[in-house]
């Protein structure tokens, strides 16, 4: 019991940290298959340019898939009031149920 | 609006005349000519094709030498490409200049080869005075090889050596002489009796000796200094060739204009590549879109002895598609185009999709500064520069989302973020709230998601009614309703019950959902599976139709939320600029300070943001409306026209 007492202050804390794994590594993703997109792409342009849009929307598609990480980032900052000045005050339990419900490993 | 008719075109007309009809119809450029008549032979103009297209590398080569040696002055106003204008007479006199600036661009490519060659040769020469360089000192030539009674050896050793530890080395008698020495090697001059040559030579070469190899009877100093007085020589002549270059910049222009005569010439030929022709006539066939029949109609029969016939194409032909819009929608027709063409069955999605484009735009954007600065910025481009009409598209593309950024900074309370309460707070002591016409929304983000939700239903059902619409046109009026009427009442149906997990709503609105949900899905069921015969297939293809609408439109939907993210990440990386920008103690130093964050951070946020609210706007139209509706497959209508580079007629084209 002493552990999640000493935990408990942290609950901001790891709630914050699950934000940030929600925007980074879907951050991360998207522009990991942007590259790979982009390598297939260069190769199928350069042999058909008539080919430009159909590549360009499978380039959008990752391209714009990240923002969802960051659109998961800003509904919790709201949730824990971060945004909007005065943070809610979490539990360490609360704090982790964030981090484990945004991080990519749940 | 949207897809212009197109018309076949059939002229048949003297011989005598084609060149001059053809000619008629580039400068209107209205007119797609296509080969479809096998049985005439064309015209064998490919030789002379060939030749504009050398001669056009030619002046293009030139042009690029001039460009790198002496680059040209681009006034400001015509920074973004424009074209010279020039009179239709003018052309015809320039036209006869054509052999002179050939010649000039003959003797330009001239210069520049001499140029290589001398830069070859001074290379050369560099690298003979770097081996020769340890050899300096050396007062002999390097061809020595004795006298009558002693031997000279003229050589490396691949290591550091003395003369003394040398001389001790070697058996013979010998008189070592170090010329230079570095870590990795030894020049050395070594002497020794006649007779003893032969021994004294094969002991050297054991012990690593190289021999100079070298023909000059001079000494390594006076060939130096020869190879240096060659370079002066050289460098002398490669700024004679240069200066010979920098004065045909003045006839810069005439090359210009000679690659595009070349450029309109051999279009021309490829023309004539495709007509049809029989001992008198000739046979022209194409595409013209048939608001402009009449017009170029009635010029060719005053001028010429023609037969036009004009006839609506077959259903089976690959008709070419030129858009036409408003001047509302015109703007985002690049977009359409990015995408794809309209196909023969598409409709042009330019008008369904311009209102939401600077809608949704606007939303992402979402600052009144921002969208001040873009509408400002556009508006003196478009006024001040003279551009060409695409250019002019995008600029008036953006100008309008411009506008509709300002409408919704304004609603949301965003300028530059939330300087104006910045400025009142840490300037004038003054609390402002809120800047926002409707409300901010990092005070109810939720809200602003569920709007944004309501944004991109509305945004989808125009795409079920865009393709409802062409079902009922293509005369399959059944279609029209089964497939629009049951994904309408589902979505209506499931939004409030979907939204009631966010927010609260009345108990009345999610009865009426209830109902509407219901009756959807038994629409979906009853009447999806409709092609298959069985009862089953009609069943189960009901059914399978409900888990693609459910899933399908689950994302399509959710992907509104983007706005929400866009929005957000505008405003709030804003307000961290202005943050950062008061951070500073004392009025003076505060205002300075914010200043100049202001101006970089907020050049930095418009620049990825734009970057951002482009990127998600066209995602938004490409993958969630045009899957509605929209297939693309079309080709461009690419009309014989004048087709250059650097100089535009005055009035002739009546397609710009």
């Amino acid at each position: 019991m002493n552990n999640l007492l000493a935990v408990n202050g942290l609950g901001i804390t790891f709630a914050i940290v699950g934000a940030v794994c929600a925007a980074l590594f879907a951050g991360i993703g998207s522009a990991k298959a942007v590259g790979f997109v982009g390598e297939a792409a260069a190769g199928v342009v350069s042999v058909d340019p008539s080919k430009f849009s159909k590549v360009l929307i499978l380039q959008l598609l990752p391209g714009t898939q990240g923002l969802y990480g960051l659109l998961t980032a800003i509904l919790l900052l709201s949730r824990i009031e971060v945004i909007g000045g005065s943070p809610a005050e979490l539990t360490g339990i609360q704090g982790l149920m964030f981090l484990l419900q945004l991080s990519p490993w749940q | 609006m949207a897809k212009l008719k197109m018309k076949k075109i059939e002229l048949i007309a003297l011989q005598t005349d084609s060149k001059k009809i053809i000619e008629l119809l580039q400068r209107r450029g209205v007119v797609e000519v296509c080969r479809d008549n096998d049985e005439l032979p064309g015209a064998n103009v490919a030789a002379v094709i060939n030749d504009f297209e050398r001669y056009q590398v030619t002046v293009e080569q030139a042009l690029d030498i001039l460009e790198q040696t002496v680059p040209e002055k681009v006034p400001l106003t015509e920074m973004f490409g424009c074209r010279k204008e020039l009179k239709t007479d003018e052309f015809g006199k320039k036209a006869t200049e054509l052999e002179k600036s050939l010649s000039t661009a003959g003797s330009i490519l001239r210069s520049k080869r001499a140029i290589a060659d001398y830069e070859t040769e001074i290379s050369r020469l560099n690298v003979r005075c770097d081996t020769l360089r340890p050899w300096e000192a050396f007062d002999l030539p390097l061809n020595f090889k004795g006298t009558s009674s002693s031997s000279a050896f003229i050589g490396s050793f691949p290591t550091e050596i003395t003369a003394e530890s040398l001389e001790s080395k070697l058996s013979g008698n010998i008189s070592a002489e170090v010329i230079s020495s570095t870590k990795g090697q030894t020049n050395m001059f070594i002497l020794c009796m006649a007779e003893n040559a032969a021994d004294i030579g094969s002991e050297l070469r054991k012990i690593g000796f190289v021999q100079f190899s070298e023909t000059d009877k001079r000494t390594p100093k006076e060939i130096i200094s020869s190879c240096i007085e060659e370079k002066k020589r050289l460098e002398a002549e490669i700024e004679k060739e240069k200066t010979s270059i920098i004065s045909c910049a003045d006839k810069r222009m005439k090359l210009k204009f000679t690659a595009d005569y070349l450029q309109m010439r051999k279009d021309k030929y490829e023309v004539l590549d495709s007509l049809g022709f029989t001992d008198n006539t000739f046979v022209l066939t194409g595409y013209i879109p048939e608001k402009y029949v009449s017009s170029i109609r009635n010029e060719i029969e005053k001028k010429f002895t023609v037969s036009i016939s004009i006839t609506d194409p077959a259903e089976d032909e690959d008709v070419p598609v030129l858009l036409e819009n408003g001047s509302f929608s015109a703007p985002v027709e690049g977009i359409t185009k990015m995408y794809a063409m309209p196909g023969k069955k598409d409709v042009d999605p330019t008008p369904v999709m311009s209102f939401f484009y600077y809608l949704l735009f606007g939303m992402m954007l979402s600052d009144a500064g921002y969208g001040l600065l873009m509408v400002i910025g556009t508006t003196i481009a478009l006024k001040k520069f003279k551009l060409e009409s695409t250019m002019q598209k995008t600029l008036r593309m953006f100008r309008n989302c411009g506008i509709s950024t300002v409408f919704w900074g304004a609603m949301f309370g965003s300028w530059f973020g939330d300087i104006i309460q910045v400025v009142a707070r840490e300037f004038f002591k003054k609390e402002i709230v809120s800047t926002a016409l409707w409300f901010q929304p990092l005070d109810d983000p939720i809200k602003l998601l569920l709007f944004s939700f309501g944004i991109g239903i509305l945004h989808l059902f125009l795409g079920v009614a865009v393709s409802g619409k062409m079902a009922w046109d293509e005369g399959r009026k059944l279609d029209a309703f089964l497939d629009t009427i049951p994904i309408y009442l589902l979505i209506t149906g499931v939004a409030p019950l979907a939204a009631s997990i966010l927010t609260s709503v009345p108990a009345v609105l999610k009865n009426i959902g209830t109902y509407l949900l219901i009756a959807g899905l038994a629409l979906l069921i009853l009447t999806q599976g409709r092609s298959s015969k069985s009862i089953f297939g009609k069943f189960f293809g009901g059914l399978y139709a409900v888990y693609n609408v459910a899933t399908g439109w689950l994302g399509d939907i959710l992907s509104y939320s983007r706005l929400l993210a866009l929005g957000l990440a505008t405003g709030c990386i804003a307000s961290v600029i202005n943050l950062i920008g008061v951070m500073p103690q004392g009025t003076a130093v505060k205002a300075i300070v914010l200043t100049a964050v202001f101006i970089v951070g907020h050049t930095a946020n418009l620049a990825i943001n734009l970057l951002g609210a482009y990127v998600h706007t066209d995602r938004l139209q490409f993958v969630e409306l045009f899957s509605k509706f929209y297939t693309g497959g079309g080709r461009e209508f690419s009309p014989l026209a004048v087709n250059t580079k650097y100089i535009k007629f005055k009035e002739e084209n009546i397609n710009e």
